[in-house]
């Protein structure tokens, strides 16, 4: 695993989302995941960006199955985390955890 | 596959996909625009219903533009690499915005190899993007942005419907208004106000200004606040009412923009004012010429019932509807007359929405230009349509070699797209500088179009031209590109028509468009043919005067430094000798109403010896004082009797004359010479048939004729004149005759006021032949700004009947050639191209008089003195457009015939 593997803020809900999504990870249920449990709209193109990002880097295998009427006949592509990608989210998440540790927000004013 | 259940077919649009994976890799276009449909089916719609899914999808599809052109190539990992390859297999893959700068690179090449061509396109997009980028500001501004007050939707004008006289939007009395105020449950507040133009004087030059007084809540019925300063507010009553908001241009004008004056005092009719708040730069309310915004003084509450000179605007609860408060004060109208039968029976209450009274009268001409404008956009488009068909004709056996040697369809589509998306970006960007440039025109030429301040190029116009301008590219670049992309061109080369889009289907198509171009062409001419007619009629209205020569002047006395009565009389006196022996003077009158004007005052009057005295049998009519030689000077014909003569002035001799109309409406039949008449209603009578004996009537001494009193088109109301006397107001317009130019006796006559009081502010210096041309200024403006764009129609249409002429020729050349080598008369080969080009004309001519007549339906309203179906106009509009189709089509096929037969049979 190379040292530089922290994500950016896209790159990790992206992942996080392949994983909530587990089964049932493609496309669709992807941006679904990230637009619910973020609240902000995403553009399918900017998904399909970043997944493709995160498969070159090696932290995702993707597959195509499941065509059907609704998609007119086009199949479905589907995600997992690979190790790699799982080691990126925990360094992630520990370095987010290292830069928090003891913080405290005054919401009304800004440091002295 | 996932369940078991039946999935329905997908209704998702299907283009924005198609746009979207173009810039995509094969391998992940499937899966993606799968992604979509599905969400799409499934979820969105259900949800939405069908236009926010649709709203929705596309949405998507244009926000994921920007990331996938961003994508960088992957490296050895093939994108998305996978077990199971798409079908389609396509040479390029993933490499995807390289190949789409080379695409661009590519089609600028293409483009500046046939300048001509491009620049042609150019300009024709750039007149129509900018045009309809211009008239879309100004409906943007005017029409659709909301009051620059908060929650602006609230604001209704309410108004007295007066039934006694017809006028449902008439001002009202500070005690009604309170009525109102107090008796309306469905509006939260209402503000009274009237217009006000002091004099002010002190530090600097006399100046008139123009201004509000109103209620103390207006500015809390309007919800906005000063930029610096306060407001005032009824607390003002209690303390000290004589304070004052500036405008801010005043502000900076009058007290140098310096924060710090605010408490000091302005002078206004002799009366200092506190000035205590500056409004932000483009506020505006009343008028966008006001100036200040001051309170009523509190003896306002004394003003009687009967004395109707108040606008009211209020702010309606939250939650009620317009509907809900029309109906609310219907009932409070219904009380009044109940209550107050004397003055206030047959008044009810209207209620207007802010906006409504703003841009009613406008919006119908903005929407008519509009529309106008969207037909000279399809026209452009049809143009470069056609333009790009013929280009992409001759591409074809380019196109099918490639497609043969196994060029993806997808890419050979990209590439011509591109070609049309290059020329619509600078055709947009063209427009946007036209469309600035228009619009500063525009300004100049109709300064009084309302909320014109708040017209420009904002992002929501700018949004619009980038719609526009993707329109475009769809309209004229899509259909050509796929035509030529089509997968069986190979085929159709083969079969030896020598450009498929040559061949039978495409003709028709480049015909149909120029019919289409022609039909349209004629609806512009022949509603700037009718709108034209329009203001030939109001032009041709008389007036009743003679105003070449004529100047001029308003002078306002204030009341401080005239407080009698007979100071203004010997003032205005004196002033009239004095400018009366100026040189170049011929003559000089004064009155109080200039004709074609705001200021008339309307009263009750009675004829003696008539019945009955009640309300509805009052006259109302126009009354207007002048002095002696008022109507020689103005050049008003003497139809009867005599005009006044300086005696006149004096009391106890009481004499009026009246105009024609006046005397037609209310004299018909008899002589009105003689008759005794009094100014007043009800009032001026101790019982109902006994008048007050200690005021006086007046005798009839003279007939005039008819001068229309507000615009030309209304005709002339009846009118009574009587002779200016003291007493009888504190402000005149003196009227001029100049013996030559009125312009060069306006120095001398401010000079000779000045000589007499030298702060007195003169206003509102003109010629009187301005005021005619202001009375015909919007039929002028209309027939100006259709026009333009009716030959700009024209002239697009001609250049695309030119331009297919030219088409069709180059593609005949051969059989052309081969025709003069067998010794045919070139007048029979122009004649011959003629006949198509005839034929095409002629019936594009008879579809465009079909529209132009309904369309000329929907302008019927800015019509004057002329038919919707007016057939000179029509027959007239067609005739000029057959002669320039003509002459458009005649031209190439002159150049066919002096071909030299070699020449033609050896080209290609």
């Amino acid at each position: 695993m190379s040292k530089n593997s922290l994500l950016g803020t896209f790159e990790e809900q992206v992942l996080l989302a392949v994983w909530h999504a587990a089964e049932d990870a493609y496309g669709m249920r992807i941006r679904r995941q990230i637009e619910d449990r973020t609240g902000r709209s995403v553009a399918i193109g900017a998904v399909y960006a970043t997944l493709d990002r995160l498969q070159a880097k090696g932290f995702l295998s993707s597959w195509l199955a499941d065509a059907d009427t609704v998609r007119r006949g086009r199949p479905r592509r589907y995600f997992r985390l690979e190790a790699a990608g799982t080691e990126a989210l925990e360094q992630t998440r520990a370095a987010h955890a290292r830069m928090w540790r003891g913080v405290e927000l005054d919401p009304r004013a800004g440091k002295p | 596959m996932k369940g078991g259940s039946e999935r329905p077919a997908c209704r998702a649009p299907r283009l924005p996909g198609l746009l979207l994976g173009l810039l995509l890799p094969a391998g992940e276009r499937g899966a993606l625009i799968g992604d979509l449909d599905e969400e799409y089916e499934l979820h969105v719609r259900p949800r939405r219903g069908k236009w926010g899914a649709d709203l929705w999808y596309w949405r998507q599809a244009l926000a994921s533009l920007l990331p996938s052109l961003r994508r960088r190539r992957s490296p050895a990992r093939s994108p998305m690499g996978d077990t199971t390859a798409p079908a389609s297999s396509a040479p390029n893959r993933g490499i995807v915005m390289d190949s789409l700068k080379l695409d661009i690179r590519v089609g600028l090449r293409a483009l500046l190899l046939r300048p001509g061509f491009t620049a042609i396109a150019i300009v024709t997009l750039a007149l129509g993007i900018g045009a309809n980028t211009a008239i879309f500001s100004v409906v943007n501004g005017v029409l659709l942005q909301p009051l620059p007050y908060p929650e602006s939707e609230e604001l209704m004008t309410v108004w007295l419907d007066n039934r006694l006289q017809g006028w449902p939007q008439d001002v009202t009395s500070y005690p009604a208004y309170l009525d109102w105020r107090n008796g309306s449950t469905s509006f939260a507040d209402m503000s009274a106000w009237t217009f006000s133009r002091p004099s002010l004087t002190g530090d600097g030059e006399p100046e008139r200004l123009l201004g509000l007084i109103a209620s103390p809540n207006l500015f809390s019925v309007l919800d906005v606040d000063t930029l610096h300063g306060r407001v005032f507010t009824a607390s003002d009553w209690d303390t000290d009412p004589n304070v004052v908001v500036l405008d801010h241009g005043l502000w900076q004008r009058r007290l140098g923009g310096d924060p710090a004056a605010l408490g000091a005092k302005l002078i206004l009719n002799g009366e200092p004012f506190t000035v205590i708040g500056v409004m932000r730069p483009g506020f505006a309310f009343g008028s966008e010429e006001a100036q200040f915004w001051r309170p009523f003084a509190p003896d306002v509450l004394e003003s009687s019932r009967n004395q109707l000179w108040l606008n009211v605007v209020g702010r309606l609860r939250d939650g009620v509807t317009v509907a809900a408060a029309r109906a609310d004060m219907d009932q409070v109208g219904l009380r009044l007359e109940r209550e107050y039968p004397d003055s206030s029976e047959g008044y009810g209450v209207t209620v207007v929405p802010l906006h409504e009274h703003l841009v009613g009268e406008v919006d119908t001409p903005l929407w008519i230009l509009f529309g106008a404008v969207g037909l000279v956009m399809l026209i452009a488009c049809a143009n470069v349509a056609n333009m790009t068909l013929a280009r992409a004709a001759g591409r074809e056996s380019e196109v099918a070699v490639r497609a043969a040697l196994g060029a993806d369809r997808r890419r050979l589509l990209r590439q011509l797209l591109t070609e049309s998306v290059i020329l619509s970006m600078l055709g947009g960007v063209a427009g946007l500088l036209l469309a600035a440039g228009g619009l500063r025109l525009l300004r100049g030429l109709d300064p009084d179009l309302p909320r014109l301040a708040e017209v420009g190029i904002v992002p929501s116009v700018l949004g619009f031209t980038a719609t526009v301008t993707i329109g475009t590219v769809i309209l004229f670049g899509l259909f050509p590109a796929l035509r030529v992309s089509r997968p069986d061109l190979g085929e159709a080369l083969k079969e030896g028509s020598r450009t498929a889009a040559g061949g039978r289907a495409g003709k028709a198509a480049r015909q149909g468009l120029v019919v289409a171009e022609i039909a349209l062409a004629l609806v512009l001419l022949a509603g700037a043919g009718l709108l034209i007619r329009s203001y030939l009629e109001v032009r041709s209205l008389d007036i009743g005067f003679q105003p070449e020569g004529l100047l001029m002047t308003s002078i306002s006395l204030p009341g401080a430094s005239y407080p009698g009565s007979g100071d203004v009389y010997r003032f205005f006196q004196r002033l009239l000798a004095d400018v009366e022996a100026l040189p170049g003077v011929e003559s000089v009158a004064a009155v109080d109403a200039v004709p074609l004007g705001t200021r008339f005052s309307s009263g009750f009057y009675t004829i003696a010896g008539r019945e009955p005295v009640a309300r509805e049998g009052m006259m109302e009519v126009k009354s207007n004082g002048v002095t002696p030689g008022y109507f020689e000077t103005m050049g008003i014909e003497l139809v009867a009797g005599r005009t006044f003569e300086a005696a006149d002035s004096a009391d106890p001799r009481r004499v009026v004359i009246i105009n024609e109309t006046m005397a037609r409406l209310y004299f018909a039949g008899e002589d009105p010479l003689g008759q005794q008449f009094l100014f007043g209603g009800p009032e001026r009578f101790v019982t109902e048939d006994e008048p007050n004996p200690e005021i006086p009537w007046n005798t009839i001494v003279g007939v005039v004729g008819d001068v229309p009193q507000r615009r030309i088109q209304a005709g002339a109301e009846p009118e009574v004149f009587y002779p200016y006397a003291e007493g009888r107001g504190d402000a005149l317009t003196l009227i001029v005759r100049a013996a030559s130019d009125p312009a060069s006796i306006a120095g001398s006559v401010r000079a000779a006021v000045w000589a007499i009081d030298p702060d007195l502010p003169v206003a509102d210096q003109r010629p009187v032949s301005d005021l005619v041309e202001r009375s015909s200024s919007q039929e002028r403006l209309n027939f100006r700004l259709l026009g333009i764009f009716a030959l700009l129609a024209a002239a697009l249409a001609a250049a695309g009947i030119y331009g297919v002429v030219s088409y069709t020729v180059s593609q005949q050349t051969r059989e052309i050639g081969i025709r003069l080598a067998l010794g045919a008369d070139a007048r029979a080969v122009i004649r011959s191209m003629l006949r198509a080009a005839l034929a095409t004309t002629a019936i594009g001519l008879l579809a465009g008089v079909v529209l132009a007549l309904v369309a000329s339906r929907l302008m019927s309203s800015l019509l004057f003195g002329v038919t919707a179906a007016d057939p000179l106009t029509f027959i007239a509009a067609a005739a000029g457009l057959a002669v320039v189709a003509l002459a458009a089509s005649f031209i190439p096929a002159r150049r066919a015939a002096r071909l030299h037969p070699t020449i033609a049979l050896r080209s290609e």
